[in-house]
């Protein structure tokens, strides 16, 4: 009894460990602000990773469209070059920390083509607009200004939506990992009794 | 120490697959009745082991106790060491499902050879804490240059990333070879019997 006490004195100290402290994995993100895209990579447990290598890639055939690094606080910014612009395709972000440390997150073409459409639009817009009708053309001007503030201010709410698709592991993921074994070495030790049975 | 998806080239991850394959088959026909539970309890502590971050090092750094599963389970911590990498893949998202062999080779098959070196040393108090100390550090070593060498048969080159991950681990390597060494201490005082020591200590 006193033996049993012990160890269920050392699995609760296991169990504890783990709340006070954090854990590794290198989880990226980004959003769209203005015409760029900023991002962060750190490993989970919040620690920020420093001068990580990062791929842009053309989702589909994984070309790699801009290639960048993150600063000291894990924060990266780039504008996607003009030809992917006009495509628009869906971008793989991808970052490499080295020892076989990998994060990857996919940034939909629909997620920032919304804050781009006046940007790519405007140069052609403003030309017939110009020719047409000078009202027009401040009312591009306008959409464009808005358009620009609104990412900017939509940035941070961008950032927390993208944060919390990268959960910690909670207690709930902890307790069913340890049911699952539990549940597996009740399995076993059924399928061990039954042999002993039939021999 | 796990290798995150899409790093790894195909050859590697199927050949890793086929060794965890191989040593799980091994690893579960030396479970019996008595062994079950410790084996699961010992899982348990590799799963929650990786969420203790070890915050010095340039990198970021876990808990593994591969060494403690590799002294106290023998082969059986192939299987032990395959389910809580699943669980961690699956509730965590460490590492990964198709990386998970080779994951689970890096990490077991130090802790086999660890436990073949030291086992016999856990059986005289005298020696004891020495030899679970070197093992808990020698298990994460090992692993360290495996990884390494997973890493280099996918293009990474040898030296620059076996450098790295071997500093990255190194106050993983001393911790884990305390931690080790209590445990093993702390077993054979309150439950001698999961560790099947030959002289009554």
């Amino acid at each position: 009894m006193k033996r049993l006490a012990h160890l269920v004195i050392l699995l609760a100290v296991l169990l504890l460990l783990p709340l006070a402290a954090q854990a590794h994995k290198l989880s990226i993100f980004a959003w769209p602000e203005g015409s760029e895209i900023r991002g962060e990579v750190k490993f989970s447990g919040g620690r920020k990773a420093k001068n990580v290598q990062i791929a842009v890639q053309n989702a589909a055939d994984h070309a790699v469209l801009a290639e960048t690094a993150c600063d000291e606080n894990g924060a990266f910014r780039f504008a996607l070059p003009d030809q992917a612009q006009q495509a628009r395709p869906d971008l793989l972000i991808v970052a490499n920390g080295g020892e076989g440390h990998r994060g990857e997150w996919l940034l939909e073409a629909t997620d920032y083509a919304q804050a781009r459409p006046v940007e790519t639009a405007a140069p052609a817009a403003s030309a017939q607009a110009g020719s047409a009708s000078g009202a027009g053309l401040n009312e591009e001007q306008i959409r464009r200004v808005i358009a620009e503030e609104m990412s900017k201010a939509l940035s941070p709410i961008r950032q927390s939506l993208a944060e919390h698709l990268n959960p910690e592991p909670s207690l709930r993921d902890i307790l069913g990992g340890l049911g699952w074994l539990i549940g597996l070495a009740g399995l076993a030790a059924w399928a061990q009794s039954r042999r002993t049975k039939h021999s | 120490m796990h290798i995150s998806e899409g790093v790894l080239s195909a050859p590697v991850l199927i050949s890793g697959s086929a060794l965890a394959a191989a040593g799980t088959v091994l690893g579960l026909r030396r479970l019996d009745l008595e062994s079950i539970m410790p084996t699961a309890l010992l899982s348990s502590a590799f799963f929650v082991a990786s969420l203790v971050h070890v915050p010095i090092g340039p990198g970021s750094v876990h808990l593994v106790l591969s060494g403690l599963l590799g002294l106290t389970l023998g082969w059986a911590c192939f299987p032990a060491i395959l389910v809580g990498l699943f669980l961690q893949a699956v509730f965590f998202q460490f590492g990964g499902l198709t990386i998970l062999g080779v994951n689970t080779v890096t990490m077991a098959a130090p802790a086999v050879l660890c436990c073949y070196l030291f086992r016999r040393w856990l059986d005289k108090p005298g020696t004891r804490p020495g030899a679970a100390f070197t093992a808990g550090f020698l298990s994460i070593l090992l692993s360290s240059l495996l990884t390494a060498l997973a890493l280099a048969f996918s293009d990474e080159g040898f030296l620059a990333p076996a450098q790295t991950v071997i500093a990255a681990n190194v106050p993983v390597m001393v911790i884990e070879g305390f931690i080790t060494a209590f445990i093993v201490g702390f077993i054979a005082k309150v439950q001698p019997e999961i560790l099947q020591l030959r002289s009554a200590s």
